[in-house]
C-alpha cells in the first residue's frame, strides 16, 4: 500500500510540474489589478480574445482592502514578475511611482481623456472613473434630511447614524486627503473631529458601509459609485447623493494603468495599456459598473452618472497624493481614539 | 531514519522556509547598512504595548474556551454513548472548513438579523466569540486522537478506587497533558496571529496594526519589527509548555487492553447527545443558515453562476491542497521523528518561527528571498505555493505525529531492527503502519488548512493559478452577498465530500490492511 | 572462545551512572543470568549488547568482532546476529501471529519462511493462533510467539528481559521448560535478565549478579548461593 500511495505521490508532483511548464507561453502580459475581480475579470477576458495575448492576472481581496497587490508589486520591485498595474485610484499609482516601480507610457489612445486625468510625468493614465457619494436608507432618513453637503454629516440629528470606512484605506483616504486640500487642514481637521464628537461608524470598507446602509444598521454612509450601484442592483432602499454640488463638489476616482519597469513583457504591456484605456473599455465599464467614462464621444448609458452633470471637486491628484502621506499619522491616530 | 537523511532534509528545510524568515528579520535591523534599532525600540511605546495586551487577551481567552469545548467535545465523540458518532464527527469539523472571514461574516449578520446593536456586535466578545467556535474543532481533533490512545487498563485501575469524575480529572487529564498543552498553545497561536476575525469586526490587536504598518503607510520595517513581538510571544509560549511538561511520564500503547473505554456514564444517551446537537445547532447550523438563506435571496442561477466561477478551481485547489498536505506530513513526520526519536528540541523553535509569523508577513518574506532571476524556477511556478504551505503548517502536522509516536514504544522498531530489518525497512513495515492513523489525522488537517489558506498565498501565487480561497476572496468585492454566500456554500459541500471520500477510502484501505487491528 | 566480552563499560544516563566499569566475559554454550534489583543496570546490558545503546566508555565483542567501542556504533543492531525478547514482548500489533513471526525471515528472503514458521509454531504448541493477532492471544501464547519470533531466525545469542514477569506461576513453568528445551536443541546462548533468583537458579548455567552499577559476583549457581557477599545473602533470602 504503501508503494502505491508513494507513486500516486510521484504521479501527482510530476503532473504538477507538466502543468507548470505547459503554462510557460511567449506571448502573455502579467496583469495585477485592485479593481473588482467580477467587473475586471470580463475586460480582461475580451482583452485576450481581442489582442491574442494571453492575460495573466492577480486580482485583490476585499479583506485587505485590496492592498494585497500593491504589497506585492514593492516587494517584487527587485524582480517584477508583473508588466500592467490597473488601479481603482490614483493613490496606488502614485505610491508605485513614488517607489520607483512605474516607468512612464504616453499612449496614443489617451488622447481623448482629458490631460487632467493623466499624470504630468505619464506614470499613469486614467480612464473610467468613480465617485464618491452618499448612500442613504429610504426607509429611515426622511426626505427632508437627506444630507447634501459632507459638512452635515456632523449635525447632531445624524449622531450614531453615520459611517465611513477606514480613513487609512483606498478611496476613503484619498478622499478625505482631498477635503484636507480643498477645506484646508484646519478646517479639515475640526470637520473629522465632529465626526467624531458626532459618534461616526468606521466600517471596515466601502463594501461594509454600503451593506450596513442597505440592512439598515444605520442611516448613511460614505462610499463609491460602484458600490452604491450595487447596492441599487440589489434591490436595497437606498439612495445616492452627489454630496457638495454647492460647495466643494464631489471626488471623482478615475481608474488609472501603469507600466511596471523592467516588465518582463514590455511590448505586450503597451498593447494592453492601450486596449485598457479605450472607449470600448470605458463603456463596457459603465454599463457593467456605472463607472463614468472620461474620453469624450463615449456615449453614457442610461442609468449612468455623466461627467457634465455633476460638480466635480477640483483636484490634483499627485498633490492630493502628498497629503495624504503628510496626513496619515493624524488619520491612524483619529482612527484609534475612535474605537 | 538514517541520521544522514534526516538532518540534510532539516538543512533543506531551513535553506526554504526558514532563512526567507530569518533574512527578512534580520534586515529590518538595518538601515542603509548600518544597524539600526529604531523600529524595534519604537516597539516600547504605549499603544503597541496596549495592543500586544489586547491580542494576548483574546489569544488566552480563546485558547482556553476553545481547548475546554474541545476537551468536552473529544470526550463526547471517544468515550460517551453518543450515536452517530461519525456524522458528529464530520459536523464538528465543518467550522475549519469555512473561511475564519466568512464565519465572521456570517455571524455578524446573524446578530443584525437578531437586531443586536453596533456597538455590542463589534467588540472584543463578539472576536473572542467567532474565533472560539472557528478553533473548537482543532482541539476536538486533537483530544479525540488523544483519549482514544488512554490505555483502558489505567482508566479501570482506577475505576476500582473511586468514581468516574475523580478518575477524569486525576488519571485522564493528567495522562492527556501533552496533548492539553498543545491544544493551548497552538490555538493561542492561531488566534493572535489571526488577521481576518478581529479586522472585520474592527477590533484592533497586533495583527490589525501590522497590516496598517503594511497597507497604509508601506512601513515594512515597523511591520516586520511588530510581528517579531508575535513570535517573541509564541516561543514564551513554548518555553511555558515545554517547563509545564517537563516531568510529564508518557503514557505508552501496547498491545493487549488497547481498546478505548467508553465512560460508565448511565446508560442514558439524552445527556450527551442533547449536548452535541446543542453545540452543533449552535456553531454550524447558525453560520449555515446564514449562509444559505443568503444565497437563496439570489435565486437558483445563483448557484449556476457561483459554480461556473468556481469550476476550475475546484479541481486545481483539490490537487494543490492533496500534494500540499502530503508533503506536509511527510515532513511534519520526519521533524516528529526526529524530536522523539532523536530529542532534538530545537525542531520545535525552528518550526515556531514560521507558524507564528503573520501570512502577510511571511508573503513578503518569501517574496524577498525568491523572487530573483535565478530562483525564478520557484517564484514563478507552483513550487512557491507548496513552500508557503509548508512554511505556515508544518508545525501543526508534526505536533500531531510526534504526538503518537511519543506513545509508540521504541521497543516494537527495536524488535524489527533485532529481526534484521534495516531503518528503511523498520520505518515501513513497522513504524509507518502503527503511525498510520496519526499520519492520516496529519494529513487530514493540513488538507483543510492549505485548501483555506489565502494571506500568503495571495502574495506569492504565480498569476494564471486558480485557487480557491483565492477566488472567493476576489470576487467578493463587489459581488452580490448571495453570489459568495453561494460560493462559501459550494466550496464548503466539495471540501466536505472529498473529505468524506479520504475517510471512507481509508476505512476501506484500513479494513483489507489491517482486518483485526484497529486503532479505535 | 568468548561468545559476549564487555571490557570497561561505563554508561550514564544525564547524571546517573547505571554501569560502571564492568568487565563480563560469558563462554560460548551458556546460559547466563544478570541478577539483581531493578534499576540495577541489567536491561542496559542487553540493549547495549543489542545495539540500542552506545557505551559511553569501553568495547563490546560478539562472536569475536567489535560491535561497539567508545560510544561508537560498529556494528548496527540487525546485524549483529542475536534474538531479543522484549520485557513488553513488543508483539507488532498490526501484524498477524503468521506475520510477526515470519518477519525476519521475509528479510532474509527464506524462500521456505512459512514451513519454518509452522515448524517453530508447532514447536512452541502455538500453531492454531499464526492467524490471530497478538492482542486476541492469552498472555501466554503472546510470549511464546515473541520466542517464536526470535528462535525462528536461529541467532547465536539470544537476550531476554524477564520474559516471565507478566506471567502466572503454572504458565511459568510452561514457558520456562520450552525455553530450556529450545536452547538444547537450537544450542544457542541465552542472555537471561530477571530479578528472581529461583529463576535463576533453576535455568542458568552461570549467574552475574549486579549491584548499584557493578558486579558483584559472577560463578555458577552453586558459587552464588555460598557467596560470602551481604548484598547476595540479603537479596536471595527476599
Amino acid at each position: 500500500m504503501s508503494r502505491c500511495i508513494f507513486i500516486l505521490f510521484l504521479l501527482t508532483i510530476s503532473a504538477f510540474l507538466f502543468l507548470s511548464c505547459s503554462t510557460q507561453s511567449s506571448d502573455e502580459v502579467v496583469i495585477y489589478t485592485s479593481v473588482d475581480q467580477v467587473f475586471a475579470e470580463p475586460i480582461l477576458k475580451d482583452l485576450q480574445q481581442e489582442t491574442g495575448i494571453t492575460v495573466k492576472a492577480v486580482f485583490d481581496t476585499e479583506e485587505t482592502k485590496s492592498t494585497g497587490v500593491l504589497n506585492r508589486l514593492i516587494a517584487e520591485a527587485a524582480n517584477p514578475q508583473c508588466d500592467v498595474f490597473w488601479s481603482g485610484d490614483p493613490v496606488r499609482a502614485n505610491v508605485l511611482k513614488q517607489k520607483g516601480i512605474s516607468e512612464p507610457y504616453q499612449s496614443k489612445v489617451a488622447e481623448g481623456i482629458p490631460a487632467y486625468f493623466i499624470d504630468h510625468d505619464k506614470h499613469w493614465t486614467g480612464f473610467s472613473s468613480r465617485a464618491r457619494v452618499l448612500i442613504y436608507n429610504k426607509n429611515l432618513v426622511p426626505s427632508d434630511k437627506i444630507p447634501s453637503s459632507l459638512l452635515d454629516l456632523t449635525k447632531e440629528e445624524y449622531k450614531g447614524k453615520v459611517a465611513i470606512a477606514n480613513p487609512l484605506f483606498g478611496t476613503t483616504s484619498f478622499h478625505i486627503a482631498a477635503i484636507f486640500s480643498a477645506l484646508g487642514d484646519e478646517k479639515a481637521k475640526k470637520w473629522l473631529s465632529d465626526l467624531k464628537a458626532n459618534n461616526v461608524i468606521i466600517a471596515t470598507s466601502n463594501g461594509d458601509v454600503k451593506k450596513r446602509v442597505s440592512n439598515g444598521e444605520i442611516w448613511c454612509g460614505l462610499t463609491d459609485t460602484d458600490d452604491a450601484n450595487e447596492a441599487i442592483k440589489e434591490g436595497a432602499p437606498v439612495g445616492i447623493v452627489f454630496l457638495g454640488q454647492s460647495d466643494i463638489g464631489a471626488l471623482i476616482i478615475p481608474n488609472t494603468v501603469s507600466l511596471i519597469k523592467n516588465s518582463p513583457n514590455g511590448v505586450n504591456a503597451k498593447k494592453a495599456i492601450d486596449y485598457l484605456i479605450s472607449k470600448e473599455t470605458q463603456l463596457k465599464l459603465a454599463k457593467s459598473c456605472a463607472q463614468m467614462p472620461l474620453s469624450k464621444g463615449v456615449e453614457v448609458p442610461q442609468g449612468v452618472f455623466s461627467l457634465d452633470k455633476v460638480k466635480a471637486m477640483q483636484v490634483n491628484y499627485d498633490q492630493t497624493s502628498k497629503k495624504l502621506e503628510e496626513i496619515q499619522n493624524y488619520l491612524k491616530e483619529w482612527v484609534e481614539n475612535n474605537s | 531514519m538514517k541520521r544522514t537523511y534526516l538532518i540534510v532534509l532539516s538543512l533543506i528545510f531551513i535553506a526554504l522556509a526558514i532563512l526567507p524568515l530569518l533574512s527578512l528579520l534580520f534586515g529590518s535591523l538595518f538601515r542603509e547598512c548600518t544597524i539600526n534599532l529604531d523600529n524595534y525600540i519604537g516597539l516600547i511605546q504605549g499603544r503597541t504595548l496596549q495592543l500586544l495586551l489586547q491580542s494576548i487577551l483574546i489569544g488566552v481567552a480563546v485558547c482556553f474556551l476553545s481547548t475546554i469545548l474541545g476537551l468536552g467535545f473529544g470526550f463526547l465523540l471517544i468515550k460517551s454513548h453518543l450515536p452517530n458518532k461519525a456524522l458528529f464527527k464530520v459536523l464538528l469539523l465543518i467550522p475549519l472548513l469555512l473561511p475564519s472571514y466568512i464565519t465572521a461574516v456570517a455571524w455578524v449578520d446573524f446578530f443584525v438579523f437578531l437586531g443586536i446593536s453596533s456597538a455590542w456586535i463589534y467588540s472584543r466578545v463578539t472576536a473572542i466569540f467567532v474565533l472560539t467556535l472557528i478553533y473548537t474543532p482543532l482541539a476536538v481533533l486533537i483530544f479525540s486522537a488523544a483519549l482514544q490512545n488512554i490505555n483502558a487498563g489505567l482508566e479501570g485501575a482506577a475505576l476500582l478506587i473511586t468514581n468516574y469524575r475523580k478518575v477524569f480529572f486525576t488519571i485522564i487529564l493528567p495522562l492527556i497533558k501533552p496533548a492539553v498543552f498543545s491544544s493551548l498553545l497552538l490555538i493561542f497561536i492561531l488566534s493572535i496571529s489571526e488577521f481576518s476575525v478581529p479586522a472585520f469586526l474592527s477590533v484592533d490587536v497586533l495583527t490589525t496594526d501590522i497590516f496598517i504598518q503594511f497597507s497604509a503607510f508601506y512601513n515594512y520595517n515597523v511591520a516586520i519589527a511588530q510581528s517579531s513581538l508575535l513570535i517573541l510571544l509564541c516561543v514564551i509560549g513554548l518555553i511555558i509548555e515545554r517547563k509545564l511538561l517537563a516531568d510529564t511520564p508518557f503514557l505508552t500503547v501496547t498491545g493487549k487492553s488497547h481498546h478505548s473505554r467508553l465512560a460508565p456514564v448511565p446508560q442514558a444517551t439524552y445527556v450527551p447527545l442533547a449536548l452535541a446537537i446543542g453545540y452543533v445547532l449552535f456553531s454550524i447550523i447558525i453560520p449555515l443558515a446564514v449562509l444559505i438563506a443568503q444565497s437563496l435571496a439570489g435565486g437558483r442561477e445563483n448557484f449556476y453562476k457561483a459554480l461556473s466561477y468556481l469550476w476550475v478551481e475546484l479541481g486545481q485547489s483539490l490537487l494543490f491542497a492533496i500534494t500540499g498536505a502530503a508533503i506536509i506530513a511527510f515532513v511534519g513526520f520526519s521533524f516528529a521523528y526526529l524530536k522523539a526519536r532523536r530529542s532534538y528540541g530545537w525542531i520545535d523553535f525552528m518550526l515556531m518561527l514560521t507558524f507564528a509569523i503573520p501570512s502577510v508577513v511571511a508573503g513578503i518574506a518569501l517574496i524577498n528571498y525568491y523572487n530573483t532571476p535565478f530562483s525564478n524556477f520557484i517564484y514563478a511556478t507552483p513550487a512557491i505555493i507548496f513552500i508557503a504551505y509548508l512554511m505556515r503548517f508544518v508545525l501543526v502536522a508534526e505536533r500531531i505525529l510526534n504526538n503518537r509516536l511519543i506513545q509508540l514504544p521504541q521497543s516494537l522498531e527495536h524488535a524489527a531492527s533485532i529481526c534484521g530489518a534495516g531503518n528503511y525497512l523498520t520505518l515501513r513495515k513497522i513504524t509507518l503502519p502503527l503511525m498510520s492513523e496519526a499520519l492520516m489525522g496529519a494529513f487530514i488537517i493540513s488538507f483543510i488548512f492549505c485548501i483555506g489558506e489565502l494571506g500568503t498565498i495571495i502574495m506569492v501565487y504565480p498569476p494564471g493559478t486558480a485557487l480557491l480561497p483565492i477566488k472567493i476572496f476576489t470576487i467578493m468585492a463587489n459581488a452580490p452577498q448571495s453570489l459568495t454566500s453561494a460560493m462559501c456554500l459550494i466550496v464548503l459541500l466539495f471540501t466536505t465530500s472529498v473529505l468524506g471520500g479520504i475517510l471512507g477510502l481509508w476505512q476501506l484501505i484500513k479494513r483489507a490492511r489491517f482486518m483485526v487491528y484497529d486503532g479505535s | 572462545m568468548m561468545e559476549v566480552e564487555l571490557q570497561n563499560i561505563t554508561k550514564s544516563y544525564g547524571n546517573k551512572t547505571v554501569l560502571k566499569d564492568i568487565h563480563l566475559a560469558l563462554p560460548n554454550g551458556s546460559f547466563t543470568c544478570l541478577l539483581g534489583s531493578s534499576g540495577s543496570g541489567k536491561t542496559t546490558i542487553l540493549k547495549l549488547l543489542a545495539g540500542f545503546e552506545l557505551p559511553d566508555k569501553g568495547d563490546i565483542w560478539i562472536s569475536g568482532e567489535k560491535v561497539s567501542s567508545n560510544n561508537k556504533l560498529l556494528k548496527a543492531p540487525h546485524e549483529r546476529g542475536i534474538g531479543y525478547i522484549f520485557q513488553d514482548l513488543s508483539l507488532w500489533p498490526h501484524l498477524s501471529v503468521m506475520e510477526n513471526i515470519a518477519f525476519g525471515l521475509k528479510i532474509r528472503k527464506v524462500a521456505a519462511y512459512k514451513d519454518k514458521v509452522m515448524e517453530m509454531a508447532q514447536r512452541l504448541n502455538i500453531g492454531e493462533t499464526l492467524s490471530k493477532y497478538p492482542h486476541q492471544l492469552s498472555g501466554g501464547q503472546q510470549q511464546l510467539v515473541a520466542i517464536a519470533r526470535s528462535l525462528v531466525l536461529e541467532p547465536n545469542l539470544l537476550l531476554m528481559d524477564e520474559p516471565l514477569a507478566n506471567l502466572d506461576v503454572k504458565l511459568k513453568k510452561v514457558v520456562r521448560e520450552k525455553i530450556l528445551e529450545l536452547k538444547k536443541l537450537l544450542s544457542i546462548n541465552i542472555i537471561y535478565v530477571s530479578h528472581d533468583h529461583r529463576e535463576a537458579f533453576t535455568m542458568a548455567d552461570q549467574i552475574v549478579v549486579l549491584n548499584e552499577a557493578q558486579v558483584e559476583a559472577v560463578g555458577t549457581p552453586q558459587q552464588i548461593r555460598e557467596s560470602p557477599s551481604e548484598f547476595i545473602k540479603y537479596f536471595i533470602e527476599l
